[in-house]
């Protein structure tokens, strides 16, 4: 017989007395597993989606004649110059390392054209594919131009050339068709004619040159500074800049419910070993008699804390273990159906061994005081003979 | 010089700031092989005496030799290796480990000692043979009778060979038959050498021992030892009566 083995068959053989007190440290491991998982997946779940809700990078060429002003970032007017941007230039961007990160891109070309021969108006050639998966917010009524002689109006010139759905809209001496009205955006796109980007290049002469590229950046997984800095190397001759107000948002937003659910995480932490260690005290202190009855024949008071500090330690590996095992499957099988967010889970070795011993340290430190206690009674108190 | 040598010893308890005196200053003396029984009402102070002798309850005052050991000046470990060494104690409600199998309890108290597995449960197996519960080696405690767990609970007091043997009413949850049972062994540990103390209501725990000792309210009231069948009174030395 060894002190360990006491122990060990204290614990495999007092199956309901050990099974209450496992599940609770099981359950509070698994809680704050989940609740992790949950933190660390939705952080980048949540980032990647603000990431994708518009453009965070823009992409001009490096030309010192700066000309229009269009979403706050000013465009060089897009000459037929060796250093100026070409459509075919997205297939650099999409050569970076980290391409993976690009939601999504849309080149743009950008010029002001004359409309019903009385007036100018400014014109967007986009790839209305495109445009639509870095706006996902854009609704219009009609439906977006498909073929080259068809336009897309913003609110606001729609209202002032008092045109609708189906009208016709003479640019450039060229006749064009009203198929969508973009509704309100409260942005420089209220003022702004679409059309197919070759339409407007042919339209105004300007060959394959575009004026700027919108990129969508996935910001959690690769810093945004990363990306703009392989687009440069990309492309030599553009300028890349980011769009602050979109990191901002981002960041402010993000970081907050990050900040919301690490104080809820760091609650729960408490709550857990505080319930872990009432229930390691309840459990030494009804093993009283028993610490009496062992030191009476004969073990000294470090034999009898070494029995049960033995069995905490077996409490904190099995509890870490499962914990750490059931909180995993749970974060990853149960929780999507309850926020509805496609999340990341996966079971992650260095995770899961700081929890175990996380776990160990709680469940020893919460039994040191009541065994303290418990193996300095003199027998007779511990016997209540 | 005696075995066991109490002097002046005296025991008050606090309880809620109210002292109670569970004996009165005492002194005593117990040769080696003797079989004593201490005798008494509830509450008259016998199990408080039983356990200062078994070096599980310090006395308020006075001092206990053992083998010529003051062992209440012993820190509490230095203490646990004295029991471990010198006594074996046996309790009325047997008190075994309740998760252990009846071989693995009585090899408890060799968790600690430098026998190998092997050694011990040859040494648990040789005890329990003698207390005649070979066979049941290897039940738990729930599966044995209240007499068969109380041979356990004697076979772990006797595993590592001690000198003395407390016992505090060993056989008060026994029949009849099964408390008898229980006194044959004791008496058959005696006259192997082993000195016992212990506490008894039972009397016909009498004609087993070799002296008993009254207490009534803290206080030895009789002390007689019994050879060639007489009864022979004791100088007791009771002050602060």
């Amino acid at each position: 017989m060894r002190l360990e083995l006491i122990a060990i068959k204290s614990i495999i053989r007092r199956k309901k007395r050990v099974f209450f007190l496992l599940f609770t440290i099981i359950m509070s491991v698994a809680i704050v597993t989940t609740l992790y998982k949950l933190n660390d997946s939705m952080y980048l779940e949540i980032g990647d989606t603000f990431d994708k809700l518009g453009p965070n990078i823009i992409v001009t060429s490096a030309a010192n004649d700066m000309d229009l002003a269009y979403g706050g970032v000013t465009l060089p007017s897009a000459r037929n110059d060796g250093t100026r941007l070409i459509a075919d230039d997205i297939m650099k961007i999409f050569s970076i390392e980290e391409a993976e990160s690009i939601a999504a891109i849309s080149p743009k070309l950008l010029d002001i054209g004359q409309v019903d021969d009385d007036s100018t108006a400014v014109l967007l050639g986009v790839h209305f594919q495109f445009e639509k998966l870095i706006k996902p917010w854009w609704s219009w009524q009609g439906q977006l131009p498909f073929a080259n002689d068809e336009i897309l109006l913003g609110s606001t010139i729609a209202k002032q050339l008092s045109k609708n759905i189906g009208d016709q809209l003479i640019i450039e001496n060229e006749t064009f068709s009203i198929t969508g009205i973009l509704d309100v955006t409260g942005t420089d796109e209220d003022h702004v004619i679409f059309m197919p980007l070759l339409t407007l290049q042919d339209l105004k002469g300007h060959g394959e040159n575009i004026s700027f590229i919108e990129v969508a950046a996935l910001c959690s997984s690769c810093p945004l500074p990363d990306i703009m800095e392989q687009i440069r190397d990309v492309l030599p001759h553009s300028n890349v800049v980011a769009l602050q107000e979109a990191i901002e948002v981002r960041t402010n937003t993000v970081e907050r419910i990050q900040e919301f659910m690490v104080y809820g995480s760091i609650i729960i932490i408490i709550i857990s070993s505080l319930v872990i260690g009432m229930s390691m005290m309840n459990y030494v202190y009804d093993r009283k008699v028993e610490i009496g009855v062992l030191r009476a024949v004969g073990l000294r008071r470090s034999h009898v804390f070494e029995v049960l500090m033995t069995e905490a330690l077996l409490f904190g590996v099995i509890g870490g273990l499962v914990g750490y095992s059931l909180g995993t499957i749970f974060a990853k099988y149960i929780t999507p159906f309850v926020v509805s967010i496609p999340l990341t889970i996966e079971f992650d070795l260095i995770v899961g061994t700081i929890t175990i011993l996380a776990t160990i340290v709680i469940t020893l430190l919460a039994s040191l005081l009541p065994i303290y206690r418990v193996s300095k009674l003199d027998p007779v108190e511990a016997l209540r003979i | 010089m005696s075995f066991i040598q109490l002097s002046n010893v005296n025991k008050t308890y606090n309880l809620k700031g109210a002292s109670v005196t569970a004996l009165q200053t005492t002194n005593l003396k117990i040769a080696q092989g003797e079989f004593v029984a201490l005798m008494g009402p509830s509450g008259s102070g016998k199990s408080t005496l039983l356990t200062i002798m078994g070096t599980l309850n310090p006395p308020s005052s006075g001092t206990l030799l053992i083998d010529e050991i003051n062992i209440y000046q012993l820190n509490q470990e230095r203490r646990a290796d004295f029991r471990y060494m010198y006594t074996g104690f046996v309790f009325q409600q047997m008190h075994l480990l309740n998760y252990l199998t009846a071989i693995e309890n009585v090899m408890v108290p060799l968790a600690v000692s430098k026998y190998s597995r092997a050694e011990q449960y040859k040494m648990a197996e040789a005890v329990l043979d003698q207390v005649g519960l070979l066979k049941k080696k290897n039940r738990v405690p729930s599966e044995l009778s209240g007499g068969e767990q109380q041979r356990v609970a004697i076979a772990r007091a006797i595993v590592n060979k001690p000198p003395i043997i407390f016992a505090d009413e060993p056989t008060g949850s026994l029949d009849t038959k099964t408390g008898a049972e229980i006194l044959d062994l004791f008496k058959a540990l005696n006259q192997s050498g082993q000195t016992i103390i212990m506490v008894t209501h039972n009397p016909e725990t009498l004609a087993y021992v070799s002296r008993t000792i009254v207490i009534r309210d803290g206080v030895i009231e009789s002390d007689a030892s019994q050879s060639n069948g007489d009864l022979h009174s004791q100088d007791v030395l009771v002050q602060g009566v």
